[in-house]
């Protein structure tokens, strides 16, 4: 039973998404109130499945409320709508509750009465009567009807299918079946599959009285028209009706790709292709293993060790980047949540906004679907609250009264660049340069001292708030900076343009995927640590010399800038070498200024996947996280202008 | 008779019932590399269709029984079955 319930769960959700997706999509696409009631429909289908009484009568008022919408007897505004989301809200909390206590809540059984009750109201007394239950179920999700509709002829306007599976006992034959003789004879056919049930055996023990075979068909004809051929064998038999929409085929590639196909078939495929390449790899190895043992001479030994490792090599990165794709996943995924949020943020703040969303079909790694959700809905709460105006301002700047909000993603190159853009009032940089001197972040000179672009970046300081009151929505303590650390947590940038009265925008720079960083391995104390190549600018030597004593440190010109030296021995709490011979340094950004670490060694650079520190390391400060060296040591890779701070 | 063997060609003809498949799967297990002509056979029960998605022998002639042509022969073919020599090369419907 837990798999059935991890797939209510699973699927519960994703159907709870797409439904509140469809909803908030009806005023410019009234189509989708077919893919509403769908997701609907089925969502109440699966909560029969379990003891959800409140939830499935919930979903039964809405579901005739959505069947009223598609039938037109009823036009669908806001109220409505409303209505339908608190429903669809709702049931997702209850999905929750079911999800960790087992149970709904206590009052769920009122909620339920009481929302339902709300649903039926606008209904016309006929339908808002339980509906009597329809024919067969009119949910097509399953795997083999998509299969069947995948292989429909693309002009096809039947406007009601039915798949029709039939598995015929193994004995039928004996019992004078002839399956594909009865399937023959189902009128309307528009589609037929015949596959063997169970792998065929070799073919001298084939049992020629034995049936193997799993029929599958479409059918146009009415439903009692089918059930007449196939009376004798009704406990063989599934019939499903899909209903499709008139306008063709779209709906369906939806379905399949949305719900059905987690991940794509596609990649498994390719990925259990690689499976098998690497299987005949390690053959070739076992055989140069096998000719070593046998004392086969060196020359040709080496020959095939290196050809069996050129090969290894090739596969080893055909598999990261398949196993990558695997976690692609398409950023609709963590957009589709804030058209909704946005309308609850507006109607909070009585601002009329409208999310406009871009680039949605990009794929991303899904650890940046997950990581981003917080920090875009930070920046969407701030572009609300503090970017946009009042009605009334707006009104006087000339702008029109709906403000726009823009949610976009572009691919360049490696990175994934979302950005988040409102036509709002923008930032002023002087006032953010009082405010930040007010807070104590810095000094007026120093304030003064920065452009106009450097002010505006000071609103990611700590505990930064350029409103004049902390609202209900952002503020309370968390700034933007919690922005910036989250995407830099992510391996990601932030940058921050804006124009007085024209507005701001975020721009969130992000590897589109967990990709191979380049590190460079030095060595201090006898230890290997990591450095990501990124962070460093040059490595150089430097004659003892050129070192300058500035108070207790050290520095050394270098361009032009008096650059500080710090020791990694002592940075990393170890004992520090004495100095002796040419200064091995590495200098490293830290903010706007250079900064340089003396290290014992250079040793190597790699390409190596590198991993979040975890648990109790990862409140260390100055790590960056850990990467695993060819020769299976674990190698710590430094942040080093943490480190240095 | 409906399951006819002619030199290495195993002919089905006419309407081919169950009690045919025991003497069909034999010429085919006797001699796998023989050929099976559909082009006269009116309808093929089930038992018989099944042999031939199993044991995959080569087809040749234009399969008599119109619900197998359309359903069943295009999805050997695309095994790679059926489009060898002296008979009719079977189209995939894809």
């Amino acid at each position: 039973m837990d798999g059935l319930r991890d797939q209510f769960l699973a699927e519960g959700r994703e159907l709870v998404e797409s439904a509140a997706a469809d909803l908030l999509a009806l005023s410019t696409d009234p189509g989708r109130i077919d893919s509403a009631f769908r997701a609907v429909h089925t969502l109440k289908g699966s909560a029969g499945l379990f003891d959800l009484k409140p939830l499935g009568a919930l979903l039964h008022a809405a579901e005739d409320l959505l069947g009223a919408l598609r039938a037109g007897t009823l036009a669908a505004d806001t109220a409505l709508v409303g209505l339908l989301l608190q429903a669809i809200d709702q049931t997702a909390a209850w999905i929750d509750a079911f999800d960790s206590t087992e149970r709904l809540p206590e009052d769920a059984p009122r909620v339920a009465q009481q929302l339902g009750a709300a649903l039926r109201r606008p209904l016309p007394d006929s339908v808002a009567a339980p509906a009597p239950a329809a024919a067969p179920s009119t949910a097509p999700d399953q795997p083999w009807i998509l299969a069947l509709l995948a292989r429909l002829e693309p002009d096809n306007t039947d406007p009601v299918l039915h798949a029709i599976r039939y598995v015929p006992r193994q004995d039928c034959f004996f019992s004078g079946d002839d399956p594909i003789g009865l399937f023959r004879v189902i009128p309307a056919l528009r589609h037929v599959a015949i596959a063997e049930r169970a792998p065929w055996g070799p073919a001298e023990s084939y049992d020629p009285f034995a049936c193997n075979l799993v029929l599958d068909g479409l059918s146009a004809a009415p439903l009692d028209q089918i059930r007449a051929v196939l009376r004798g064998v009704p406990d063989q038999v599934q019939i499903v009706a899909v209903e499709r929409r008139t306008a063709g085929r779209e709906s369906v590639p939806e379905a399949v790709s949305s719900r059905t196909l987690r991940v794509d078939a596609e990649r498994i495929d390719a990925l259990a292709g690689l499976a098998d390449e690497i299987i005949v790899a390690n053959n070739a190895l076992a055989h140069l293993a096998a000719q070593a043992r046998r004392g086969v001479s060196g020359e040709t030994l080496v020959k095939g060790i290196l050809a069996s490792q050129a090969g290894l090599d090739q596969l080893a990165g055909q598999l990261h980047r398949a196993v990558m794709r695997i976690r692609l996943i398409p950023l609709a995924a963590l957009f589709r949540s804030f058209p909704r949020l946005v309308r609850e943020i507006g109607a909070q703040l009585d601002k009329e906004l409208e999310l406009l969303l871009q680039g949605e079909t990009i794929e991303v790694d899904k650890a940046l679907v997950d990581g981003l959700f917080e920090p875009i809905l930070h920046l969407i709460r701030n572009a609300a609250d503090h970017g946009i105006e009042s009605a009334v301002s707006r009104r006087a700047a000339g702008k029109p009264a709906c403000a726009a909000i823009t949610l976009s993603a572009r691919r360049m190159l490696d990175a994934v660049v979302i950005e988040i853009t409102d036509d709002g009032q923008g930032i002023d940089p002087d006032s953010v340069r009082r405010t930040a001197v007010q807070r104590g972040v810095l000094s007026e000179d120093a304030a003064a001292a920065l452009s106009a672009e450097q002010a505006i970046e000071l609103v990611f300081a700590a505990g930064f708030s350029t409103a004049a009151s902390v609202t209900d929505l952002s503020g309370r303590g968390v700034g933007l900076d919690a922005v910036r650390s989250a995407v830099t947590r992510l391996g990601g940038r932030v940058a921050l343009t804006s124009r007085p009265g024209q507005g701001t925008s975020v721009r969130l720079t992000l590897p589109a995927s967990v990709v191979l960083t380049g590190i460079v391995i030095i060595g201090c104390g006898g230890d290997l640590y990591g450095v990501p190549i990124d962070a460093v600018i040059e490595t150089l030597r430097l004659p003892p010399d050129r070192v300058v004593p500035i108070r207790s440190g050290r520095a050394f010109a270098w361009r032009d800038q008096a650059v500080p030296i710090f020791d990694l021995a002592t940075l990393l709490g170890q004992a520090a070498a004495p100095p002796e011979g040419d200064l091995k340094l590495l200098l490293f950004r830290q903010g706007e200024t250079v900064s340089a670490v003396a290290v014992d060694g250079f040793s190597d650079r790699q390409s190596l996947l590198l991993r979040p520190m975890d648990g109790l390391l990862s409140a260390m400060k100055g790590l960056a996280g850990t990467a695993l060296l060819g020769t299976g040591q674990v190698l710590i890779v430094l942040d080093l202008a943490e480190l240095a701070t | 008779m409906s399951v006819r063997l002619d030199g290495d060609i195993i002919r089905l003809e006419g309407r081919c019932g169950v009690e045919e498949a025991e003497r069909f799967l034999v010429l085919l297990q006797q001699t796998p590399e023989r050929r099976v002509d559909l082009a006269d056979a009116e309808t093929l029960h089930t038992a018989l269709v099944q042999i031939i998605m199993a044991l995959s022998p080569q087809l040749i002639g234009e399969c008599g029984d119109a619900f197998v042509r359309e359903w069943i022969v295009p999805h050997l073919a695309k095994a790679g079955i059926g489009n060898g020599t002296g008979g009719q090369v079977f189209d995939s419907t894809e």
